[in-house]
């Protein structure tokens, strides 16, 4: 079957660092691989899909993913998530979509208020959003942030799970989740989360660090695979 | 400041006075730190000229090739004295510093590896340097998305007033890609861009190049600032440039600045240039034109480019954002000429520059001489039972886990490695299938108590540890850290470990294509003593794993396999961690033996080759008792220790440090073929015992549950830094 390959936009503003290895796990999922650097932002209306990489994008100035919004790329952003395509954030890319409004809750320092840099479970408990085939999966992933436990209010918390808008937790590898398997000491261990309309998703854990034969796990290659099935659409 | 000598031939060199720019710009070239001249002299000792290698000493990084199309790069380098004034920023730069290096040549930096080094764990001030150190490395490396992969840590009061933080970082380039740090052509142009510069790390070459003082504090200004999202930019900035074939020459400004990296530029190319100076972009006010010319500011790169290709240069620069200039043009005069508000400041021949010091006369004292006191016979006070002793092993900071420093480190970012960094060196697969093997180690211990054979042994520690993935050792880099040159018993030490790594080199053919030296590791105490590190020859190894094979885990893959240790058993304790820890300070360590590692190496490889080891690790500093536990942690399997073994209540058996053994877990099937293999190799082994599922080992009567090993493992180093 001959079809256009799918086009993924990866973006790049200065001082994010995943945009390499990204840009190499969607080509090795056939997918037509794009970098866009912060001063290209019109190729975003180009994109079937655009995967925001991680990273310290301006150096984290002010707050982790604050900076973006004063840039090109977020009016773009938005016009191709009313446009109902997909958007993946990791990590920094969770952070500037928070930053953004495009998902709900905030990402603050860890509990630890160290850097931490570990394989975890998730559980992926998402039933809408591109993520929602993969329902009850649990993924073994790799984590590195500073930044990364979220956090939302009461009110926020209840509405983002009455919305069904939790798509990943931390958990043991059977799937339980409890506060000893919180790396960072996320509200409700959670990694990772989805918009209303379920097309954007962030998440901390990196799935471009854990598709190959050679990694940990290759759990994070179903990640970009349902990603890449949406974009498709 | 240059001594009356140095100042006489200077005038003598220029037939006049020089300019006090000139003066500034000749202090920081014929430092110690800048022109290696009291240790460039026996560099001619290591093997070099290997046809792997592509480019060996000399410039930012070293290049070996590893296929037809890729090669690495590989640079290592100490900011020692930085970080022992401001340890966040000292080592965070030194990570900044050795990324550029590798940059410098085409390469994309795609890992760092960290050798540190402090006083005691329990001292206040140690653990201070030690958590700065960690956030400075971690800050710097995780911002630019450079993962750091290994490293070593070591507490010694040695280091009490003289912390060491060595930084080794491996790059990966095609051959067309590669940069020269060679300024090649008059009439290219110098463009310099990156951060700005200031009046941060004026003179830091100079202050690396001293004992350090009791002003300490006030010397804070000598260290420089980081900034990894201008480092990250700046690789961006070149991969663009360099893809595009509009970058000559490159080199990045560290330390010395823009005289150094301007004027070894120029040496390389037999050029000279013209700089002017108002055109450098400044982040303070009324600097002088020699603070422009020394000045040690981060994050900045100069390149030479042809006129032709000015224009797309600057576009390229522009779109990033960030400062540059052009700062002048390559001439052929083989002057440094610099221009200040229209005046001729600097007119000197770069020659008197790089090659102009005069090599300071260095006294040796004879080996036995140097060593009467430390080779003394050792007495040890049994501490009682085993398990007391493995508990007390295990726990000593220099042994125990490292966890709580690498999960502060992005060690997965790049995608390029397989798990977490612990139990072994690490690997890193890369672009075209190729994977290699990192290791960065050093045995001070044994280097104080021999010198020659010390650093043989440091350099084989890291040798082992990546031919226990099943790599075939490529190329090593140093980081030589010693005393005070000037004394004899430092400078003794310093030739006598050199002659250990070169002999290594030599005999194995393994070429040294880079490294650094850090000399004046010592103070004056109050009382008025010296006060010197332990020798400290660091040794980074790299080793290459064919293609088509996978590489060996360093812990238990199954249960029920045989455990078998190659290579002799250790004669006694003496030069052991084991005895460090125990404040013994005298011994005489094992001898290096090139041809019991040979053949171990060679057994190793063969199995490997053979496809029959489930696992392998080697035995170094820490002796069997680290690598069974750091195999068995890891996999979470037990051992069923072999009854028929007299040595299990042997301290000898478990802690004794010696060359060329491992520990291989085989299939038991196996045996017959490994005996004959053995054989033909000529080496020794012991049946350990075999591998269990149950979390326990059995060692004859004695039971010890696994978490009891975890807890003493693991539990140390956290417990001091999260108090």
């Amino acid at each position: 079957m001959v079809k256009a390959m799918v086009k993924i936009g990866v973006l790049r503003y200065p001082g994010t660092n995943n945009e390499i290895e990204t840009i190499k796990a969607l080509r090795s999922m056939n997918a037509e691989a794009i970098l866009i650097p912060h001063f290209e932002a019109e190729k975003i209306y180009e994109m079937d899909g655009i995967y925001i990489a991680g990273g310290f994008s301006y150096g984290d100035y002010l707050r982790p993913g604050a900076v973006v919004k004063t840039t090109e790329t977020a009016d773009k952003l938005k016009e191709h998530v009313s446009a109902g395509k997909p958007v993946l954030g990791v990590c920094n890319g969770f952070q500037i979509l928070v930053e953004l409004n495009l998902l709900p809750g905030a990402l603050v320092k860890n509990t630890s208020t160290r850097f931490i840099s570990k394989w975890v479970n998730t559980k992926i408990v998402a039933k809408k959003g591109f993520l929602s085939n993969l329902f009850s999966e649990i993924l073994y992933l790799p984590i590195a942030h500073y930044s990364g436990r979220f956090y939302i209010d009461d009110e926020g918390l209840n509405r983002i799970i009455t919305n069904k808008q939790v798509v990943l937790q931390y958990s043991n590898n059977k799937g339980e989740i409890s506060s000893e398997s919180n790396p960072n000491g996320s509200i409700s261990n959670i990694a990772g989360v989805t918009n209303e309309k379920g097309n954007v998703v962030g998440m901390m854990p990196h799935p471009e660090r854990s598709y190959q034969s050679f990694h940990r796990s290759n759990h994070g290659g179903k990640i970009i695979q349902a990603f890449l099935e949406e974009a498709k659409c | 400041m240059l001594n009356d000598k140095e100042r006489t031939l200077l005038v003598k060199k220029l037939g006049r006075e020089p300019t006090a720019e000139e003066e500034a710009m000749v202090e920081v070239m014929w430092s110690e730190h800048i022109s290696y001249k009291s240790s460039k002299r026996h560099f001619h000792l290591f093997y070099k000229d290997d046809p792997s290698v592509y480019l060996g000493i000399g410039e930012g990084a070293g290049l070996v090739e590893i296929s037809d199309d890729y090669l690495i790069g590989l640079a290592l380098e100490s900011h020692n004295h930085p970080s022992a004034i401001d340890p966040f920023n000292g080592a965070a730069t030194g990570v900044g510093g050795i990324i550029r290096d590798i940059i410098s040549q085409g390469c994309h930096p795609i890992a760092l590896l960290d050798s540190i080094r402090f006083g005691p764990i329990e001292e206040n001030h140690s653990r201070f340097l030690f958590e700065q150190v960690v956030q400075g490395i971690a800050n710097y490396g995780n911002s630019v998305g450079v993962p750091t992969v290994g490293g070593e840590i070591e507490f010694d009061r040695s280091y009490t007033d003289n912390c060491l933080v060595n930084v080794m970082c491996v790059g990966l380039v095609r051959k067309s890609e590669v940069v020269r740090s060679i300024a090649r052509s008059p009439g290219d142009y110098f463009v310099l861009f990156g951060s700005t510069t200031g009046r941060d790390g004026i003179h830091g070459v100079t202050f690396a190049s001293d004992d350090l003082a009791d002003q300490s504090s006030e010397e804070r200004g000598s260290v420089q600032i980081g900034d990894p999202l201008t480092e990250k930019i700046l690789i961006d900035v070149i991969e663009e440039l360099n893809k595009n074939k509009l970058i000559d020459g490159m080199q990045d400004l560290g330390g010395g600045g823009l005289t150094c990296a301007v004027s070894e530029m120029c040496e390389r190319g037999g050029t000279g240039c013209e700089i002017e100076l108002n055109k450098i972009p400044l982040r303070e006010k009324s600097m002088r034109a020699w603070e422009i010319l020394i000045s040690e500011s981060q994050e900045r790169m100069i390149i030479t480019v042809k006129p032709e290709k000015l224009e797309r240069v600057i576009k390229i620069i522009e779109k990033h954002e960030i400062p540059f200039s052009i700062i002048g043009k390559v001439t052929d005069t083989k002057n440094f000429v610099a221009k200040y508000n229209d005046n001729i400041v600097v007119n000197i021949p770069i020659e008197v520059l790089v090659n102009g010091f005069i090599e300071p006369e260095r006294n040796i004292i004879p080996v036995n001489e140097l060593l009467l006191d430390r080779q003394q016979p050792v007495v040890i006070n049994p501490n009682g039972s085993i398990l007391k002793e493995f508990e007390e092993h295990l726990k000593n900071p220099n042994i125990s886990s490292k966890r709580w420093i690498y999960q502060q480190y992005d060690h997965t970012v790049q995608a390029r490695t397989s798990g977490e960094p612990g139990p072994g060196a690490a690997i890193l697969h890369l672009e075209n299938g190729e994977k290699i093997s990192l290791s960065l180690t050093s045995i001070p211990y044994q280097v104080y108590l021999d010198p020659f054979n010390g650093a043989a042994n440091s350099a084989m520690d890291a040798i082992r540890s990546i031919v226990a993935t099943g790599a075939k050792p490529i190329a090593l880099v140093d980081n030589l850290n010693f005393g005070n040159p000037e004394k004899s018993d430092a400078y003794t030490e310093f030739v006598e470990s050199i002659k250990g790594i070169a002999q290594v080199t030599n005999d194995f053919k393994i070429p040294v294509v880079g490294g650094n030296v850090s000399l004046y590791n010592e103070t004056i105490t109050k009382e008025k003593q010296r006060k010197k590190i332990l020798p400290t020859p660091v040794i980074g190894a790299v080793g290459l794993i064919s293609k088509d094979k996978e590489p060996l885990k360093q812990f238990f893959r199954k249960s029920g396999s045989l455990l078998l240790m190659i290579g002799p058993l250790p004669e006694n304790l003496e030069g052991s961690e084991f005895l460090r820890n125990k404040d013994i300070m005298t011994g005489k360590p094992p001898k290096y033996n090139p041809e019991i590692e040979r053949r171990s190496m060679k057994l190793l490889l063969e199995l490997f080759n053979k496809e029959i080891l489930l696992s392998a690790n080697d035995i170094g500093k820490g002796g069997l008792l680290k690598t069974l536990v750091k195999m068995s942690l890891e996999s979470n399997k037990g051992i069923e220790f072999h009854n028929s073994l007299k040595l299990l209540y042997s301290p000898v058996f478990w802690f004794a440090e010696g060359p060329g053994r491992y520990i291989l877990e085989i299939e038991e099937e196996n045996m017959g073929l490994i005996k004959e293999l053995s054989e033909n190799h000529d080496v020794s082994f012991t049946i350990i015992g075999k591998t269990i599922s149950e979390g326990s080992w059995h060692i004859n009567e004695l039971n010890v549950n696994i978490a009891t090993l975890f807890q003493w493992f693991e539990e140390n180093i956290p417990s001091w830094m999260e108090a």
